[in-house]
């Protein structure tokens, strides 16, 4: 077989070209350590690679967020934990009080330190986070939660709003409680009383928590249900029973109004203050829900006020341990649901944690070289392409012209 | 001797020749396309007679190219094969390393952007992580841009690339031509250009593919792989490049013919480096843009949908969180409009479905009156559409924006075109990211039922409720008119928007609106008997359908006549037609309060039957009416302020009759003192309907409790869901989410976008799309790899037999030199013989 000069030494030079290939894809293969280098290696893999890669990175950023939500719930913990000590301390104070040889001084005596507790409450729930903002406003986290008005009745500011993250593809967790929901809509006792603006008054009038003048006079009536209602023009009102709206209770027909004068209905005081218009609209009803901290405060009210152990301050301290015990229950459901959330993001860490093995794994199977079998291949072409330069060294010389 | 001295004289100048020969074809050892020159030669002829023949020496008849044309022409076949595939490899390895390279790509920017956007979700309220949302969102915009920008660089290139292949084939064409015409007047074969044409031939076979057809004068004339003839002779029609003239960033090869350009099929410009780059340009590159415009258009559109349904951290509506994908000017990038067209005709292109777009672009072509055809540029399958514009189509509808068009008027529509290329983030102060939702919820504190209200999604921003910035329009009220009944109210005026009564199912999800269509009759009241309107013909219609009478009066009360439930009954045969189902409500009478006194014989009956109240008790009634309910279907029962309340759950009427003797038993609601009195009370009827209003109307309407008007389904634009049980009275709020800083609902469903299943008819994901153009790059890129090797080794082969038959091979020169110099030694050794024989007669002469 005729063999051409150029064609020999072609032979020769792609041989050793396509082992020098050979040998170039090896090392960078070993020197970066991946097994594919672009789609066009392994186009199957390299799409689960990416698959994978993707879904790692969101399993990253869930289990960030799992620290995120760790960390507040962990924070709403023991600001629970410290609300119901407080709480538990402001019980202890109204059952102390429930004592028969205190006098005047030792009901203010308590009082000095309810009302100090209260203050803690309320700053508790006005907790604010490092960066400032309100942990219990719901989503205004920039407005504070727990205000004061000028009655002593507290109100919430906040909105109702709950914040969920997402600590797994399919698994979101709260992170937040609404103050309203830990503090404000609480049950109450329905043998306590509670005043109420009615809600399509137009007037700024205000109406006071009130206070008990005659405890058997009220229970005596409950629980019925009192409408303060101003006629035209407003100067004057009547209180009426809410069963028989058309006749006003006896001596609180067409009474002169005056702002900041007190109002006794069945052995109740309230105060009106401000301006109503004509058809304004005040309620004395048994309360639907409580607030802890104006039930603290009608607590210290009574005590501060309370010449003696007598029944309108009986009648107070049993009100305010239900509702206590009411708000206590609460926030301790609150905490169990914590604690709940708390073993949620424990779980979804272990799955995310596991998850995220999985896809490593399953990367470095598909991605990573394998180098003992890489070095070793490497050696092999290594020998056979310098025996190839060898021995086309030799061969080459091999021609008759050098002999002639 | 003269003999003697002219066969060695032959001989010596045969072999010198010979030795030249040879020394012509060991230099030319490195020669490209050489081939290997050889002798022929043969006896001169002689003379003399049969037996006496004496040859006169050797002739070089000729010099011979060693070649074999049908090997020539396989190698240039696969010359051909070779370098479009090795084109296409290595234009198509470019993208995919650039895509596969995990700096350079999107999948990474998508992830960090969501990852991004995950750690703001966390915290809303933060700047910082609103910054890093931002820096997130900037970096995958320009991710878009830059491989946009890297692959339609590569188009451009392509475009040159085109053009230098096409000045090149047109050299060498010339270049046939002239050595045609040389070889066509040079009488003798002139070897070296032959030599010099194959390999001119074989260059150009390296370009593009040809077929040479060899004619009887030494010309050969060339042709592209689909007829165009490219070279007859002397003539030479060239092959340049011009701009589409529907897409004028993409140049095609046409062919000039005698100073008139024709355009051409690209698609039958096969093999090459022209072949290669065109199935690159169609098969690889072209589909990448489209894919990854699509992919932008996709991620630009949900983004943008969802960002607008929230609310920044300033309490403003959301806007665009990227470009606009149906803005003006990217509406009508989509459309060109053929240079050639004659119309005034100007196109633009909307989408509507980013998930039903496809890769295709397609070509429209205005057929007159309203019949448009269009060209699937891929399959290039034609489909008819005669009724005109606008026209809808796999996710867009093209639409006429000016003009008019003359028929035949072409228009080159991409629906995605540029969309990588615009991608931009809209959004330059972190705070106006909109990770809140723009609505919220709240119970009213007095509510005393369990009733829990969900928070609320946006469903429709455009929604009038929300055309106010910064405030709902109106803020709405939800209020339970009984524990499974509410109604909706304006929060501001207090003015109802939804009357009701609604129905509300406690153990259960509540979606609160929108509702179907839904209606309730309003309670009659009180009717002396006889006087409970009859319904004529004519005088209920529903949506157009007449409701047949509702038989009798219902003065008969101890059956269900004329009551709410014969009316339900009557609407319910005519559902099929009017489309509206009637619900019949418990009918319910509140007698009032009950202060005592004792009942016997006549002097109170329920719908006939006399009420016996043994003592003056409560408890004495209810069980006066209790005995005797089985027959009047009505019960008793006592609400939270003390009134009794008689109920007939099937509906039916109510009759109460006294005969005015009782002066004991009292009630506050209801009088059975003074003159005999008796009263009938008729129930409610509810009418719903799942989509569109409800049309009351005739000429009566009243005599069944209902009042001419057409009622629908309200939509605030959001969705509440409702699950517990509410008390009476009970209220919830829907408000503005003013100052809703913490609020993340918004950043939640933004994450969604990364699962959400955008593309391919709700199948891909935005990774999952990425993921398949990088895979479908990788297997286009290895198959061209594959395709090339083979044709490689093809091609070597090739080689090889071409170089047996027609390389060098420098040991056999060598020995042919040794073998010419030997037979030159022995020719002159012939005339020295010769001299030697004429010496020895001269000596004799001598």
């Amino acid at each position: 077989m005729r063999i051409s000069t150029q064609q020999f030494f072609n032979q020769s030079v792609y041989n050793m070209q396509e082992q020098q290939k050979m040998i170039y894809d090896l090392q960078q293969k070993i020197s970066t350590g991946k097994n594919i280098l672009q789609a066009s290696d392994d186009p199957v893999s390299m799409a689960q690679l990416y698959r994978l890669n993707d879904e790692n990175k969101r399993t990253e950023s869930h289990n960030e967020t799992v620290s995120v939500a760790e960390r507040e719930n962990r924070l709403q913990d023991s600001l629970f934990t410290d609300a119901i000590n407080g709480l538990q301390r402001v019980r202890e104070l109204a059952l102390s009080a429930h004592n028969g040889s205190y006098g005047r001084k030792d009901f203010q005596n308590v009082a000095i330190e309810i009302h100090q507790r209260l203050g803690e409450l309320v700053q508790l729930a006005n907790t604010q986070s490092v960066t400032g903002e309100y942990l219990f406003s719901g989503y205004k986290t920039g407005q504070t939660p727990v205000v004061a008005d000028a009655t002593g009745r507290y109100t919430y500011q906040g909105d109702q709003g709950q914040r969920f993250v997402q600590i797994g593809p399919e698994t979101q967790v709260a992170v937040t409680d609404s103050g309203y929901e830990l503090f404000f809509d609480l049950p109450a006792s329905s043998s306590d009383f509670e005043t109420r603006v009615d809600r399509a008054n137009t007037g700024n009038a205000l109406i006071s928590i009130g206070t008990m003048r005659d405890a058997t006079t009220w229970q005596a009536s409950n629980p019925a249900t009192y409408s303060i209602i101003f006629n035209t023009p407003s100067n004057t009102f009547d209180v009426v029973d809410d069963s028989n709206p058309t006749v006003p209770l006896t001596g609180l027909n067409n009474v002169a109004y005056t702002s900041g004068n007190t109002i006794t209905i069945q052995g109740v005081d309230v105060v009106i203050t401000g301006t109503p218009n004509p058809g304004d609209v005040f309620h004395l009803e048994p309360p639907a829900n409580q607030d802890v901290f104006t039930t603290i405060q009608k607590l210290y009210n009574a005590l501060n006020t309370a010449p003696s152990l007598n029944t309108e301050l009986i009648y107070r301290l049993d009100q305010s341990l239900t509702n206590i015990d009411e708000a206590m229950n609460v926030l301790n459901a609150h905490r169990s649901e914590v604690g709940a959330r708390l073993n949620i993001i424990d779980s979804q860490k272990e799955v995310n944690d596991s998850f995220k093995l999985w896809t490593t794994e399953a990367i470095s199977d598909i991605q990573d070289v394998d180098l003992t079998s890489a070095i070793s291949d490497f050696s092999m072409y290594q020998s056979s392409f310098e025996a190839a330069q060898k021995t086309f060294l030799r061969v080459q010389r091999l021609s008759l012209f050098e002999i002639l | 001797m003269a003999d003697l001295f002219n066969i060695g004289l032959s001989g010596l100048s045969v072999y010198s020749r010979a030795i030249a020969v040879t020394g012509n074809n060991v230099t030319n050892v490195n020669t490209e396309d050489y081939c290997r020159q050889t002798i022929q030669l043969s006896e001169i002829q002689g003379d003399g007679n049969a037996g006496l023949y004496i040859g006169h020496g050797v002739n070089m008849d000729r010099v011979k190219r060693m070649t074999d044309e049908y090997v020539v022409g396989n190698y240039r076949k696969n010359l051909t094969d070779f370098s479009e595939f090795d084109n296409l490899f290595k234009k198509a390895n470019e993208i995919d390393r650039y895509l596969g390279d995990s700096n350079l790509n999107i999948a990474p920017g998508l992830e960090n952007f969501f990852y991004a956007l995950q750690t703001a979700s966390n915290q809303p309220e933060s700047i910082p992580a609103r910054q890093g949302l931002m820096n997130q969102a900037q970096f995958l915009a320009t991710r878009f841009n830059s491989i946009d920008g890297k692959l339609r660089g590569m188009l451009t290139d392509l475009n040159t690339s085109l053009s230098s292949a096409t000045n090149e084939i047109n050299n060498y064409l010339s270049e046939i031509a002239t050595l045609n015409q040389q070889a066509s007047v040079s009488t003798s074969a002139n070897l070296s250009l032959q030599d010099k044409r194959d390999h001119v031939v074989n260059k150009l076979s390296q370009l593009i593919g040809v077929t040479t057809l060899a004619q009887d004068d030494g010309s050969l004339n060339i042709f592209t792989n689909s007829g165009l003839s490219l070279v007859i002779g002397g003539v030479v029609n060239t092959l340049t490049t011009i701009p589409d003239p529907a897409q004028p960033d993409i140049h095609n090869v046409v062919y000039v013919s005698s100073g008139h350009t024709l355009e051409i099929n690209q698609s039958d410009l096969s093999g090459g480096t022209v072949g290669g780059l065109l199935r690159y340009r169609s098969e690889v590159l072209s589909p990448t843009i489209q894919t990854l415009d699509r992919l932008a258009t996709g991620l630009e559109y949900s983004l943008n949908e969802q960002h607008q349904r929230g609310m920044d951290l300033n309490n403003r509506l959301g806007g665009f969180f990227l470009n606009d994908i149906n803005s003006s000017s990217a509406q009508s990038s989509r459309v060109y409009s053929q240079t050639s067209n004659t119309g005034t005709a100007a196109l633009t292109v909307t989408v509507t479905d980013p998930s039903a777009l496809t890769d295709d672009g397609y070509r429209m072509v205005f057929m007159g009156g309203s019949t448009y055809q269009l060209t699937n540029l891929r399959t290039q399958a034609i489909s008819t559409y005669n009724t005109g514009l606008p026209l809808s189509i796999n996710g867009v509808s093209i639409q006429l924006s000016s003009g008019t068009p003359a028929v035949n008027d072409a228009f080159m529509v991409n629906p995605v075109r540029y969309a990588a290329r615009d991608m931009r983030l809209q959004i330059t102060d972190p705070a106006s990211f909109a990770l809140a939702a723009p609505i919220r919820t709240a119970e009213d504190p007095q509510n005393t039922g369990t009733g829990v209200i969900s928070m609320g999604t946006v469903s429709d921003i455009t929604n009038a409720s929300f055309a106010t910035q910064g405030a709902l329009s109106p803020p709405l009220t939800i209020e339970f008119l009984s524990s499974n009944t509410y109604r909706v109210l304006n929060s501001t005026t207090g003015s109802a928007i939804q009357t009701g009564p609604l129905p509300y199912v406690v153990g259960q999800s509540n979606e609160l609106f929108p509702l179907p269509a839904f209606h309730t009759s309003i309670p009659s009241g009180l009717f002396p008997p006889g006087t409970l309107p009859l319904i004529n013909v004519g005088e209920l219609t529903l949506n157009g359908t007449a409701i047949a009478p509702a038989l009798a009066d219902g003065v008969s009360t101890s059956d269900s006549s004329g009551s709410a439930l014969a009316i339900a009954a009557t609407i319910n045969l005519g559902t099929a037609t009017h489309g509206v189902t009637a619900i019949v409500n418990p009918n319910e009478f509140n007698l009032g309060v009950y202060t005592g006194g004792a009942l016997a014989g006549a002097q109170f009956q329920i719908n006939g039957q006399n009420i016996v109240a043994a003592g003056a008790t409560q408890q004495d009634l209810l069980d006066g009416i209790a005995a005797v309910s089985g027959t009047t279907g009505v019960t008793a029962s006592v609400n939270s302020l003390n009134q009794i309340v008689l109920t007939a759950t099937d509906g039916r009427n109510i009759q109460l009759t006294t005969n005015g003797t009782s002066g004991a038993a009292t009630f506050s609601g209801f009088s059975l003192t003074g003159p005999a009195s008796n009263g009938v009370t008729r129930g409610t009827v509810s009418l719903s309907q799942a989509t569109g209003s409800i049309v009351v109307a005739g000429t009566a309407p009243g005599d069944a409790g209902f009042t001419a008007d057409t009622y629908s389904a309200y939509d605030p634009g959001y969705r509440v869901q409702m699950t517990g049980a509410p008390n009476t009275g009970d209220r919830f709020m829907v408000e503005y989410n003013t100052n809703g800083r913490s609020d993340n609902r918004n950043a939640l469903l933004l994450l969604q976008v990364q699962q959400n299943k955008l593309f391919d008819g709700n199948q891909s994901t935005v990774n999952e799309l990425f993921t398949q153009l990088v895979s479908r790059i990788g297997s286009d890129t290895h198959s061209a790899e594959m395709s090339r090797e083979s044709s490689e080794s093809q091609v070597r082969q090739l080689k090889d037999d071409l170089e047996k038959i027609s390389g060098v091979n420098l040991d056999e020169e060598a020995a042919n030199l040794m073998l010419f110099e030997q037979a030159y030694r022995a020719s002159s050794q012939l005339i020295r013989t010769g001299q030697t024989i004429i010496d020895v007669i001269f000596d004799m002469i001598r």
